[in-house]
């Protein structure tokens, strides 16, 4: 299996800076993209391209660093206990929104399309609230990837706080893209 | 080896360029024209007519004259409403087809009289054979449209060395002067037929596109279409409130009489073209049927109220770029806006709303597309260093599961060229195929998306789950998808062909290609040749007449020689070879100078 790690110049770690991941793809894109004559290389290029969308998103680097590390994942599917508010709270939101848009395409008279814009108003707080709940969620996911990170080469063995970070992250990630479309359909 | 030409083919023009001494420039036809219109005409008689000439054919012969051509390029029949002068065929689910008067074209094969006449007009510019080009299209076009676009540029001639996405090539030609900087923009691209919104990080020469949404069916042209229909409401109006029975004058500018329709959309696209600096205009159609005319006070105002539910559309994708680009407006440097539609004063105040800042119009919208293009084409061809252009694709790119849904395996915005690979394993024992949907879209069920096309997985004979196939996915740097199938028993990988509604079979291919070479194009030497042959048949009796006038002034020596260039450029014609009759002919101007300069003397005398 390729390390992507490698391909980006990485050291193979849980926690990896954005910045220079981000100017460590960039450099090598401008070396291999199809287009640089000489040192271009389609496939190659593929591969640097797909290193990159797996590292710069935790859940995934996380998931690649356990599989290069050649322990297959195990495939529960419970939420993570540090997750579980979030994610009832999460859950009731999308609920009403759905009710919500329903309600907004069905409003056709100028006073039921003035109460469907009071009603915006009060989800659209109640999302951002959501926002910000997801967010400090995310902070706190990271402060423990860092401090797994930090004790990476020690004697304590990680795999377990690994397998649970790569949940998390990946439930975070999935609620990251309901909570942008959900913003973004309250904002058209 | 042929240089590569950048193309800019538009809904409603298109453009040419190359670069020279490391600077994108544009080409102009025989008129000293840049601009050529994206429109065909075929006449009764003779081969199709490009451009300009075509598109004044349009108010006269709306049925064959073809414009807006690309709104149906890789387009399925029913998909597009058929709101044009010309007449569209096809069974629904099949490709577009355009009727022309006793025939039939494919959309393509109108594109490729539009790029075989660039080329002709780059050729002539350029002295030599142009074989190779970069094209552009929206960035929102899907695989069937990237395709149909690369094989118009096939019939016209040329290979095709890459396609690249129109706001990305603005944002080259933007940022080409700007290589040391770092900054974030936005390319809000709003042509005659097509709506993009591509955001894009600047960063040293590296130009990466982050996030790009569209549609391809929202343009300048729908605004042309609210304004002929009020135009017609209008004359309704007042034709109603005559008493003299002239009521079917109503009815005959709709689809009864293309004509007037036709008639109604040039009024109204020059009139939207005026309102764009002027406050107000007159809109006069003399003579619209019969005896009766037309004229109307058209304001700005109006205009804006008329174009404000077509230009409020784009609003939603500028929102879902960011959203996908994980930015707020105040976190992009520039907001660059490019297509003719952009010259509104209404979409300039409506962007800068969108954005909370005012755009930059440093570009000419008509022309950073094609500039980039040939940008672009100068990357590919060496003569731009350090520029790199890392694209993406607009559309998420999946299959269609058990139970309709789309399971997606490239999702949009990822940056191209993309590989990803799924296992396929057979559900019962002994099952030797499986059939496989390819998708492209953003909606959850399969039927709601584009359907790529199909192809079918073969199976050695296996117990159930054992048999195993993996796919390959790949998106080129064209945004064209690749699939490769690999039996992982066998290791033997082969190239997946989908059948898909827009396919054209090789032997079709082949037919449009002989035809169009027929008609379209003849050999470059042929056409530099025609063109000196016309340029000494305008000079000889010129000279001879000039000799008669003021000969007498000349030395014995000169006239001599006059006599000799004329005697070369008779002989070249004569061989009927294209280099040594130019060669003859620029001997014979340099012979005559004097003689020239005399005869400018003797005609200021005779004035005097």
């Amino acid at each position: 299996m390729t390390d992507y790690f490698s391909i980006l110049d990485q050291p193979r770690r849980p926690w990896l800076e954005e910045a220079p991941l981000k100017e460590s793809f960039q450099r090598l894109a401008a070396i291999q993209h199809p287009d640089k004559a000489g040192t271009g290389d389609a496939a190659r290029f593929a591969v640097l391209n797909s290193a990159y969308s797996t590292l710069k998103e935790p859940a995934l680097r996380l998931r690649h660093l356990l599989e290069l590390e050649s322990e297959p994942l195990p495939s529960t599917a419970q939420i993570p206990p540090a997750l579980a508010q979030v994610f009832m709270e999460l859950a009731g939101a999308r609920g009403k929104l759905d009710r919500f848009l329903a309600k907004q395409s069905g409003a056709s008279s100028p006073l039921g399309k003035a109460m469907v814009a009071i009603e915006k108003n009060a989800l659209q707080e109640s999302w951002e609230l959501m926002a910000r709940r997801i967010r400090t969620a995310k902070e706190s996911a990271t402060e423990r990837l860092m401090q797994l990170d930090a004790d990476w080469h020690g004697p304590e063995p990680v795999r377990e706080t690994l397998v649970a970070l790569h949940q998390e992250f990946a439930y975070l990630a999935r609620w990251e893209t309901q909570l942008r479309e959900a913003l973004l359909s309250l904002a058209l | 080896m042929s240089p590569i030409v950048g193309i800019d083919l538009g809904t409603t023009n298109s453009l040419i360029g190359v670069m020279e001494a490391g600077f994108p420039i544009l080409l102009a036809d025989s008129a000293g024209e840049r601009l050529t219109p994206s429109v065909v005409h075929f006449p009764v008689q003779g081969g199709p007519i490009v451009g300009r000439t075509a598109a004044r054919m349009r108010v006269l012969e709306p049925e064959s004259t073809i414009y807006s051509v690309k709104r149906f390029i890789g387009r399925r029949a029913g998909e597009e409403s058929g709101d044009v002068g010309y007449k569209l065929s096809g069974q629904p689910g099949a490709p577009v087809r355009i009727r022309v008067r006793d025939g039939e074209l494919a959309p393509e094969e109108i594109s490729a009289l539009v790029l075989a006449k660039l080329r002709a007009d780059a050729e002539r510019a350029l002295e030599c054979e142009v074989t190779r080009a970069v094209i552009t299209v929206p960035a929102y076009f899907n695989d069937a449209q990237r395709n149909a676009t690369k094989l118009a540029g096939e019939l016209a001639g040329f290979t095709v060395e890459r396609i690249v996405n129109e706001p990305t090539a603005a944002a080259l030609a933007y940022g080409l002067d700007k290589l040391r900087d770092k900054s974030r923009v936005a390319v809000f691209d709003l042509g005659g037929g097509t709506f993009d919104i591509s955001i894009l990080e600047l960063n040293q020469g590296l130009f990466q596109v982050l996030s790009t949404n569209g549609n391809t069916r929202l343009g300048g042209d729908d605004i042309d279409t609210a304004i002929a229909n009020f135009l017609s409401g209008k004359i309704a109006v007042a034709t109603l409130c005559e008493t003299s029975g002239t009521h079917h004058l109503a009815a005959e500018f709709s689809e009864a009489s293309p004509a007037i329709a036709a008639r109604l959309r040039e009024a109204a696209v020059d009139a939207k073209h005026q309102l764009s600096t002027a406050e107000f205009t007159t809109i006069e159609l003399p003579f619209l049927a019969g005896d009766r005319s037309f004229s109307h006070r058209f304001t700005r105002e109006e205009l804006e109220k008329l174009a404000r539910p077509v230009v409020e559309r784009t609003r939603a994708h500028c929102l879902r770029a960011l959203s996908d680009a994980k930015l707020r407006p105040d976190e992009l440097d520039e907001i660059i806006l490019v297509g003719g539609v952009t010259r509104m004063p209404l979409v300039r105040r409506y962007v800068a709303e969108i954005f909370g800042r005012v755009p930059n119009i440093s570009q000419n919208p008509d022309e950073a597309v094609a500039l980039g293009a040939t940008i672009q084409a100068g990357i590919l061809s060496g003569a731009v260093q350090n520029v790199i252009l890392l694209d993406i694709t607009p559309l998420s790119l999946g299959i269609e599961t058990f139970g309709g849904l789309m399971n997606v395996i490239i999702p949009r915005n990822s940056t191209i060229p993309i590989k990803a690979g799924e296992m396929f394993t057979n559900a019962l024992a002994g099952q030797r195929a499986m059939k496989i949907s390819v998708l492209q879209g953003e909606r959850e069920m399969a039927k709601d998306n584009w359907r790529l096309g199909e192809f079918e997985l073969e199976f050695e004979p296996a117990p159930k789950s054992q048999a195993r196939v993996g796919v390959q996915f790949e998106i080129d740097a064209n945004g064209i998808l690749h699939v490769l199938a690999r039996d992982t028993k066998t290791g033997i990988e082969k190239k997946v062909e989908m059948s898909s509604a827009v396919d054209v079979s090789d032997e079709a291919v082949e037919k449009m290609l002989e035809d169009s070479l027929e008609h379209a194009f003849e050999d470059v030497n042929e056409r530099i040749f025609t063109e000196a042959k016309l340029k000494s048949s305008e000079m000889l009796p010129a000279v001879r007449n000039a000799l008669n006038l003021v000969g007498a002034q000349l030395d014995e020596s000169e006239r001599a020689l006059i006599v000799e260039r004329v005697t070369e450029v008779e002989q070249a014609v004569a061989d009927g070879a294209a280099q040594p009759l130019k060669r003859a002919n620029a001997a014979l101007d340099e012979a005559t100078q004097r003689l020239a300069t005399l005869l400018i003397e003797r005609a200021m005398q005779t004035k005097g």
